[in-house]
């Protein structure tokens, strides 16, 4: 018995493997269908998921390159942003300037520089401006033909002759020296006692000296500095611009055609600020308008239930 | 009578082991796979007559045939073979000894593929000398080895030695 099924088994596993291929893959095909469909499903499920295995790495190195393009292509978004900022500002200053490449790139010992594109055969000269469309960012130190060296406001170096907008207070601009994020604010010193100013209030540079024209955007004070001096205040200025995030300036030449150029941004910022308000005051308009629509509803409301509570009365009254 | 207790658990463990072969080493995918089929039809082979162990081998290798149907009807020649002869074996030589056992399964395995790449035809000379010397002897030696640790840790489930009718 135990040979004749050995036999029987090994006889149908013989004629299986002298079948012709198409019949024998049909045969496995409708296995795979019906009885062992089970077991064809779980394998399948573990090659798709050693495949997802050894698609992890390739996958993660894929979305890696995808997160990188993407940040890229935020930093280019900012950049664009700031180079049509850039373009705004040389239109409205139309000349009397050179753009320049800044590139970051300081020596030990040496932050708060920057190298520029652009030299003496350019037009630049020593303590030539910089500006970005936010406002200053400092001034050439030293001049090449086609390239010179400036300083940024965090220099210990920088100075800038200041006032506060619209106010009769003066005073100096320089880096504030302190410890930690503090060190890249900047001081306004020696402002007179007589002229407090405000958290907020907008600083520019008062033209006074003749290195930076008036009117260019420095900062806004963030608080009062405490002050050996009895007779001047000190205040802790918010710069307009960080010069790690520029990488496109405007160096202002000597014969900048106007020295006051608050127009340039105080202007802008006021038509910016005008239409705010008028947007602000037509919102106010709507508003005021559906109150006053609302207010008349409800006039209307009250004296028809005065009307009707006053008949109501009476009825009640004549009545025996 | 010898009726075994060990029958369901038995069952239950080469069922464990059918899934294993095709789960398991399709997602390790080692270049010498272990032969879960083939320890499960072993331990089964084992425990019955050369006859049943014969179908069950059969039945075996259709399944491996139809789920990788390069030469159908290799793995079930291979498998019914190797059942047969399991059996066979195991009542004229063998007493219940674990190193045995895997030497059983190196055995089983070896001759498994030796069978199955015979009945092929795929390979040829040094490329068949080099599966079977390096490979399948690989192959054959992890699948000793997993199948000693399944017959230790499994054995209250299958129960004691030689338990056929």
């Amino acid at each position: 018995m135990d040979v004749a099924l050995f036999a029987v088994a090994a006889l149908l596993s013989a004629i299986a493997l002298v079948l012709p291929e198409a019949r024998t893959d049909r045969i496995a095909a409708g296995l795979r269908r019906t009885v062992f469909a089970p077991i064809s499903s779980l394998q399948a499920r573990a090659e798709r998921a050693r495949h997802a295995l050894l698609m992890h790495d390739s996958l993660t190195a894929a979305n890696d390159v995808n997160i990188l393009t993407t940040y890229d292509a935020t930093r280019l978004a900012a950049e664009n942003d700031h180079l049509r900022r850039l373009i705004g500002l040389g239109a409205r200053l139309r000349t009397g300037f050179v753009a320049a490449e800044a590139i970051h790139a300081p020596r030990l010992g040496e932050e708060h520089t920057m190298l520029l594109d652009v030299g003496s055969s350019s037009g630049v000269t020593k303590f030539s401006p910089l500006i970005a469309p936010e406002g200053i960012i400092g001034y050439v130190r030293s001049v090449d033909v086609k390239s010179s060296v400036a300083i940024v406001w965090p220099h210990p170096d920088f100075r800038v002759s200041a006032m506060a907008f619209g106010k009769q207070a003066t005073g100096i601009i320089a880096a504030h020296l302190g410890d930690g994020a503090t060190r890249f604010l900047l001081e306004l010193r020696g402002v007179p006692y007589r002229a407090p100013l405000d958290s907020g209030t907008l600083i520019v540079s008062s033209g006074i000296g003749g290195t930076f024209p008036r009117g260019i955007p420095v900062g806004r004070v963030i608080r009062q500095l405490p002050s050996t001096e009895g007779w001047v205040r000190n205040y802790l200025v918010m710069p307009s611009v960080h010069p790690a995030d520029v990488g496109t300036v405007l160096v202002l030449l000597p014969f900048t055609p106007t020295s006051d150029l608050t127009s340039i941004w105080i202007d802008a910022d006021s038509a910016a600020a005008a239409l705010k308000r008028v947007a602000v005051l037509g919102d106010s308009l709507n508003k005021a308008a559906r109150d006053s629509a609302r207010a008349k509803a409800d006039t209307a409301r009250v004296k028809r239930d005065s009307v009707e509570r006053a008949s109501r009365d009476t009825t009640k009254r004549q009545a025996p | 009578m010898n009726r075994s207790p060990g029958w369901l658990g038995l069952g239950v463990l080469f069922a464990v082991l059918l899934v294993a072969n095709f789960s398991l080493r399709p997602l390790l995918a080692w270049r010498a796979p272990v032969d879960f089929l083939a320890i499960g039809v072993v331990l089964v082979a084992v425990r019955v007559r050369p006859g049943a162990a014969a179908l069950i081998g059969f039945v075996a290798g259709v399944i491996a045939d139809a789920l990788a149907p390069s030469s159908f009807g290799a793995a079930a020649l291979a498998m019914t073979v190797i059942a047969a002869a399991a059996s066979y074996l195991k009542a004229s030589f063998f007493a219940e000894h674990v190193a045995l056992n895997a030497v059983f399964l190196f055995a089983a395995k070896l001759g498994f593929d030796l069978i199955f790449l015979l009945a092929e035809h795929r390979l040829r000379g040094t490329g068949l000398l080099m599966q079977l010397g390096v490979w399948s002897a690989l192959s054959a030696a992890g699948t000793a080895l997993t199948g000693l640790a399944v017959i230790v840790l499994f054995r209250p489930l299958i129960g004691e030695g030689d338990e056929r009718p």
